[in-house]
């Protein structure tokens, strides 16, 4: 720190100075005598100053002490305990408890959401699922009847036209093995066509595939009036039993709401017998089946009511 | 746990205000204990030697430091800062007042002679030369008189005051000088008589 001229003035006499502070006083004194006269002058003027300075009273301190206490004491609480506790001197950071809850609430948060999020992806992967599940169920379309399919727009109709392809399948598979000329009679096993039918008519989608299946077939196969040839029963093949079985179903047939006597039109010649019976039967059944989960089924086409008369041909013999 | 009490003596002005900003309350009480002699003369002089203005004031600048401790900036001088706060109470003041004092803003009283007691010659020499030197600083300009009381009432640096005063070394060097060559010469007389 660099003396002040008056303090090397005050301190020293004229012959002590250095050549350096010699330099430095010539501002204040040129010569010897001014410079005892600049020294008295310090001197009694700090004797002065001095002498007129006061003390300050002792409660002052006391005031700004207690100030001072009734300040700090509301940060003291966190400042001596919570503060001291979570973020102790001395230690290192990783060790400090502040850090250290800190990493345990940041790990817990992280498992929380990760658990989260995992559980949406989960619900999403099975629905996702099933959506192809069914995708690739409807992707299976016989060629040619796409067509035949209106537009829908929401799953439950396509799950609905699904099912109807299936039954759709299903229905010419026995009609191909039904129709082959095999001399092979069908057995009259209805236990197992009642099953079929069963399987068939338990779901509500069947039943109605069913009905419209009609319509499907109808268009598909071109609807002549039934030519007696198509139809020709040999009348020697007919038994008592098949003729009550056939009467019976004709007067079911005869029903003006029924909905499925059109689909044997196109019976081909010297067809067994037991076809017809199969196809009634399922027919009567789908129809009680429809009556119970349905209002009164409208005839689907004219054709039905119109071809009474071709209902007595078809199972008229000639 | 300490096992060593700090020796608040041995730190610096800055050292015991870092402490105290961390909440060290002896910290604080060394401070005082430095500066309160320092504030309340500084009060004294400037506020018309009114004692109990002087203790009030002392008292409201140790509050405030105690109240706003981070108005301190640590890498400035803590005793320039501290009197740069008192300077502007006391500017504070006199606006408040709205007058001014001159023939004793900085000089202080305390020099009063006693009234019809016959003084040896050296004390009326010395009493006048007391009033002879508040007579002659109340002649010079405000200016060099604050610097001259700043350096020779207060004890303070050319540095501390140029701070304080927010103006140059050589300003003040300057002012100090001229206050100092001057009154030197006019109460030269009275050399004589006291020596």
């Amino acid at each position: 720190m660099t003396k002040e001229v008056e303090d090397i003035i005050r301190e020293k006499a004229f012959f002590e100075l250095t050549p350096e502070e010699l330099i430095l006083i010539k501002e204040f004194a040129q010569d010897e005598e001014e410079y005892a006269n600049m020294k008295w002058f310090l001197d009694e003027t700090k004797a002065t100053f001095d002498a007129d300075k006061i003390e300050a009273p002792k409660e002052l301190k006391g005031e700004v002490m207690s100030h001072l206490t009734s300040t700090h004491k509301k940060k003291g609480y966190w400042l001596n305990s919570v503060g001291v506790f979570l973020m102790p001197e001395g230690r290192p950071m990783l060790r400090k408890p502040a850090f250290q809850l800190g990493i345990a609430a940041v790990a817990i948060l992280g498992f929380l959401f990760l658990y989260d999020n995992s559980n949406e992806l989960y619900q999403e992967t099975i629905v996702q699922n099933v959506v192809e599940e069914k995708n690739a169920e409807q992707s299976h379309i016989p060629a040619g009847k796409e067509e035949n399919f209106e537009e829908v727009d929401n799953e439950s109709d396509q799950q609905e036209m699904a099912i109807k392809e299936e039954v759709d399948d299903e229905q010419l598979e026995i009609v191909d093995e039904l129709s082959k000329t095999s001399n092979e009679k069908i057995v009259r096993d209805e236990p197992i066509l009642q099953e079929e039918l069963i399987l068939e008519t338990e779901e509500d989608e069947v039943q109605e595939v069913v009905a419209d299946e009609v319509n499907m077939n109808r268009m598909d196969y071109s609807f002549d009036s039934p030519q007696t040839d198509d139809i020709y029963v040999p009348e020697k093949e007919l038994s008592p039993s098949v003729m009550d079985s056939i009467s019976a179903i004709a007067n079911t047939f005869a029903q003006p709401t029924t909905t499925l006597s059109s689909t044997h039109h196109t019976v081909p010649e010297n067809a067994d017998l037991s076809f017809s019976e199969v196809t009634a039967v399922r027919a009567k059944k789908s129809m009680n089946a429809e009556a119970k989960a349905s209002e009164e089924i409208l005839p689907k086409s004219l054709h039905i009511n119109a071809t009474k008369e071709l209902n007595l041909l078809f199972f008229t013999e000639k | 746990m300490k096992l060593f009490k700090k020796d608040y003596k041995a730190y610096s002005d800055e050292d015991l205000m870092r402490f105290f900003l961390k909440g060290d309350r002896k910290a604080f009480e060394q401070i005082y204990d430095r500066y309160e002699k320092y504030m309340i003369n500084f009060f004294y002089r400037k506020l018309w030697s009114d004692r109990e203005k002087a203790s009030d004031f002392t008292h409201d600048l140790f509050t405030k430091l105690i109240d706003n401790p981070k108005a301190f900036d640590p890498s400035r001088s803590f005793k320039t800062w501290l009197f740069s706060v008192a300077n502007n109470m006391c500017k504070n003041e006199y606006k408040k007042q709205e007058i001014r004092k001159p023939t004793s803003h900085d000089i202080p009283e305390g020099v009063d002679p006693k009234s019809g007691a016959a003084l040896p010659d050296s004390q009326v020499d010395k009493n006048n030369f007391n009033e002879q030197l508040k007579t002659e600083l109340d002649k010079l300009n405000e200016k060099h008189r604050q610097v001259f009381m700043l350096r020779h009432f207060e004890g303070l640096s050319l540095k501390e005051i140029a701070e304080i005063l927010e103006i140059n070394n050589g300003t003040v060097k300057s002012r100090l000088h001229f206050a100092t060559k001057t009154l030197a010469s006019k109460l030269e007389v009275y050399r004589k008589t006291l020596t």
